[in-house]
């Protein structure tokens, strides 16, 4: 067989200690039928780094944005080996209830859709200072300042008049500029987006994605980046998981997803998204999915790899290629 | 896949020509309903797509590129200007049959443009069904199978609702159903944008063989630039209710001259001029100034009422 | 590295690819298992349940075969019998009339049921029709809606009452009565439904490609409205025969001498102690028959709500 040794379980690489660590995380949702959305997940994301986990709709992605807070107790079981943030650990069942001791100081969310999820029937700067009362413990004051502050530090430059807004009032980027800045204003360890451009326009996201990287420099936070768009992820993200079918498949350094990926996934995400300047084909990939209910062992993507073969059934564990970069494949090693 | 080399001959009459179209709607106050506004969503617009070719309108919300559609396919009233649809000079007279046997339409969200309690069957047989397009359930069902088998859904599968397929599926029953009357143009509104990288490139592909195939004319509404890339002989950008640049993607898309379509190029994250520093201002002049800095520039034509599109101006309207 | 074949067959291969794992979701999905399933867990799901079904169930059957069954009469009267105790000849005794009880108690079943659901089916036509023109024509629902408002502001009863007075009494009336009352809940519902659905992209792909309103209404909403609307009938089927029963109490409902529950307690209440059998088998049936079916219609709801969750439209 390979002599690749199966990929160490804690990948803390980059910058020293990790900010965020994950191991073994399995998420199922209690349907009819349990479906397992999330299948032993392990990643971790140092001080001032960004991750960005790719997948296509049903890889699990957004599960393992939404279980890292808690967010899913009601309808999924969630469970870990371990999850640490800045060094403390923390059990399933301590993020199940209310109160939460993750939320805000040292997790914080950015999602798809900010006009759903901010409030709609208070302005933006009574959220702003409500959250910056409960997490930080300002007075009046002090939060309006501050929140004014935090308005500019997103972009929006005339921060006070835009404090009496509300929601609906505003367009879709600045929506999310505020919901940006609501998410930051507890200074927490971690930023979660999910998908935080998809529902922008082009211009608009590239923009909302420069404010987040400004943002995670200037105030040494981790991001971890969902996203569905891999060339986004790869040129704007320090490192790149890409997950398939509620498994992560490759791991690695951006430049080395982008020009270097061993996973025939990964290839075929490359070769199948649109280039810009039209020099390349666009090569799609047969298939769909699977159907998460009812998938098997073996490798979950080899009903629509072209070069899957026999060892393909059994199933397959992450290796190490060195350099930080892990791939699900065994045909990894050797030539792309 | 690159644009194919050489459209096709424009035999004939075009698929459609727009001359002078104009679109406004007017912005009433919420209790009394009195017009305080006006919104030019499409203003003195020309567009050309030749028979069996594809042309592309590619903008952002707010561009009007969504109102144009809606006028060619008869959901708008416009205030000027003409469509012609396969020679047929169309309006608000025009009988539903007329129209829908030269325009049909794909729309954007799969997951909700089948009726959801209707068979696959029945939603392509829908428009034959609505114009009496047939002469008897035999020739019904055959025409049916054959649209369904045309786009890679095979016929066993026709008593299946749309809940059991997965998006990319129920996009090709829509096409399906665009197809079956056989029209001249058929309008895709971002027919893939809702669809999953792996998938939209078997859909752009099928979508070009059925073109070579049946000799259906696209006009493809898209902000994606990259898919205009693959499949369309013509492009014209749209900003703001009027036409910025036009001309074969190749070339627009290799050299844009307008400001607003270079803006377009370099937001693309799989452009190799692409990058973060570009959309990141200093910290000392923020945000605004990148947004003015990109649309102002040579190539703008000098008509006054063209404004600078600061930050909030460009995020305008929800997105189409 | 994937290489890619232009040809229609590999858009087959593509759709088909996905086939085997679908297959199983597919077949859970199937309409008739469906609705098989459905009804199963709806009228057996729990113990309650089926107790309400065979209650209903037993009624029903009891409407329709009793009077065939029972020997007595229920209309024709037998003075030197009158007030006698359940016997062999009259099983539940008879009323002040001479009138055998159990026949009239079938018979009025029969009479409860049935106009109960004519009032349901014509409710569920008049009304969804309401609601749905509303629903189409923004200014018209402007007047239509109010109209529905105004009528559901007066007390159920009461506007019931006042109708009979004006129409006159008559099995006809009853059921034009009872309806006027209902069909206000069943326009609100579907107006509501007609409303929301239009905007969805299927209703604009069907106005697109020329279908008219009519046909969008039948083709393309109704089957996504039934759930909502089968809720409101067992809600209306449980109210329409409690509201029959009422005006029938008050003498205001189906005209003597055609058997009622409602007839039969209020004149059974006169003679509660002399002549027990008289009142009390009327109470049980309309108790328990009203009881079963607004349960039923509770478990409706809570199951079409959990598919609701789990499914799409």
């Amino acid at each position: 067989m390979s002599a690749a040794r199966p990929a160490s379980p804690s990948p803390a690489r980059s910058s020293g200690t990790a900010r965020l660590e994950v191991r073994g995380l399995s998420v199922t949702y209690r349907t009819a039928v349990p479906t397992p959305a999330v299948t032993d997940v392990s990643f971790s994301v140092g001080v001032g780094e960004s991750l960005a986990i790719v997948g296509e709709s049903g890889s699990g992605k957004s599960s393992v944005a939404r279980a890292l807070g808690g967010l899913l107790r009601g309808s999924a079981d969630v469970a870990w080996d371990e999850l640490a943030i800045d060094g403390r650990s923390f059990r399933p069942a301590q993020l199940a209830g209310p109160s939460n001791p993750v939320a805000g100081t040292l997790l914080s969310y950015v999602f798809q859709e900010p006009k759903s999820y901010l409030n709609p029937s208070l302005r933006i700067g009574s959220q702003l200072r409500e959250i910056l009362g409960t997490h930080l413990g300002m007075g009046r004051r002090e939060a309006t300042a501050e929140a004014v502050q935090l308005l500019g530090d997103v972009g929006i430059p005339d921060g006070a008049r835009r404090m009496a807004d509300y929601p609906h009032q505003l367009s879709g980027g600045l929506a999310q500029r505020v919901a940006i800045a609501m998410a930051i204003a507890p200074r927490p360890v971690v930023l979660v987006a999910d998908e935080p451009t998809s529902a922008l326009d082009v211009t608009v996201a590239a923009r909302v994605v420069a404010l987040l990287r400004r943002l995670q420099r200037a105030r040494g936070m981790s991001l971890l980046h969902i996203t569905h768009n891999l060339y986004l992820a790869a040129r704007s993200s320090d490192r790149v998981a890409v997950m398939y079918a509620g498994q992560l498949v490759e791991v690695g350094d951006a430049a080395q997803v982008l020009t270097d990926g061993r996973m025939p996934y990964t290839q075929g995400l490359l070769a199948a998204a649109p280039s810009a300047d039209g020099m390349r084909e666009m090569v799609p990939i047969p298939g769909a999915p699977p159907d998460m209910r009812f998938v098997g062992h073996g490798c979950r993507f080899r009903e629509r790899c072209p070069l899957a073969a026999d060892p393909c059934g059994e199933d397959v564990a992450l290796r190490d290629l060195g350099g930080g970069h892990d791939v699900r494949c065994w045909r990894a090693e050797g030539a792309a | 896949m690159s644009a194919p080399a050489v459209a096709p001959t424009a035999v004939g009459v075009p698929a459609l020509e727009v001359a002078g179209l104009c679109k406004q709607f007017r912005q009433l106050s919420p209790v009394l309903r009195r017009t305080v506004g006006v919104l030019d969503a499409v203003r003195d617009v020309d567009l050309q797509v030749a028979a069996g070719s594809t042309t592309a309108l590619v903008g952002e919300s707010g561009s009007g590129k969504t109102t144009l559609a809606r006028c060619v396919l008869g959901l708008e009233r416009p205030e000027a200007g003409t469509v012609d649809i396969g020679g047929l000079r169309t309006g608000p007279r025009t009988r539903a049959k007329e129209r829908a046997t030269r325009v049909q339409v794909v729309f954007q969200d799969p997951n909700t443009s089948l009726t959801p309690r209707m068979d696959l069957r029945s939603i392509v047989a829908e428009p034959l069904v609505v114009h009496r397009a047939v002469a008897d359930r035999r020739e019904l069902e055959a025409r049916v199978l054959a649209a369904l088998e045309s786009v890679g859904i095979p016929a066993s599968w026709s008593r299946r609702r749309p809940r059991e397929l997965s998006g990319g599926q129920r996009q090709r029953v829509a096409i399906a159903r665009a197809l079956v009357l056989r029209p001249s143009l058929i309008v895709l509104d971002e027919p893939v944008s809702a669809l999953d990288v792996s998938v939209q490139a078997q859909i752009i592909r099928l979508l070009r063989d059925l073109q070579d195939e049946y000799g259906v004319a696209y006009l493809l509404i898209s902000h994606d630039l990259a898919i205009v890339r693959a499949i369309a002989h013509s492009v014209s950008v749209m900003y703001r209710g009027q036409v910025v640049e036009a001309g074969v993607p190749g070339q627009v898309l290799r050299e844009p001259r307008h400001p607003y379509t270079q803006s377009l190029l370099h937001a693309e994250p799989s452009h190799p001029a692409w990058s973060l520093d570009f959309f990141d201002p200093s910290p000392a002049t923020g945000e605004a100034d990148a947004g003015r800095a990109m649309t102002r520039g040579p190539g703008r034509t000098g008509r006054g009422d063209d404004a600078p599109a600061d930050e909030d101006r460009t995020d305008d309207e929800p997105r189409s | 590295m994937v290489v890619g074949q232009s040809t229609l067959g590999q858009a087959v291969g593509g759709a088909v690819a996905g086939a085997a794992a679908l297959d199983r979701t597919a077949r859970a999905h199937r309409p008739m298992t469906v609705l098989r399933d459905n009804l199963r867990t709806l009228l057996l799901g729990t113990p309650l349940a089926v107790a309400c079904t065979a209650v209903v169930v037993f009624w029903v059957v009891v409407a329709v075969i009793g009077p065939l069954v029972v020997p007595g009469e229920p209309i024709v009267t037998d003075v030197g019998a009158r007030l006698s105790a359940p016997s062999a000849a009259h099983w539940l005794g008879t009323d002040e009339f001479g009138r055998d009880v159990a026949a009239r108690l079938v018979s009025g079943a029969r009479v409860s049921l049935t106009l109960a659901s004519i009032t349901v089916v014509v409710c569920l036509v008049v009304g969804t029709l309401l609601g749905a023109v509303a629903g189409f024509n923004e200014r018209l629902s402007q007047v239509l809606m109010r109209v529905v408002d105004a009528v559901m502001a007066i007390p159920g009863l009461v506007l019931a009452i006042v109708l009979m007075a004006v129409l006159g009494q008559g099995l006809g009336t009853i059921v034009i009565a009872l309806s006027v009352v209902h069909i206000p809940l069943f326009a609100r519902v579907a107006f509501g439904e007609v409303r929301a659905l239009k905007e969805l992209e299927f209703a604009q792909a069907a106005s697109a490609l020329g279908a008219s309103r009519w046909r969008i209404l039948t083709r393309h909403f109704l089957p996504s409205m039934t759930s909502s609307l089968t809720v409101q009938a067992s809600y209306v089927l449980s109210t329409a025969i409690i509201t029959e029963a009422s005006l029938s109490f008050l003498g205001a409902g189906v005209p003597p001498p055609t058997p009622s529950w409602g007839a039969e307690i209020s004149s059974g209440k006169t003679y509660l102690f002399t002549a027990p059998w008289m009142l009390w088998p009327a109470v049980i049936a309309l108790t328990t028959l009203v009881l079963a079916v607004s349960l039923l219609g509770d478990r409706l709801r809570d199951v079409l709500d959990f598919r609701a969750d789990g499914g799409s439209l």
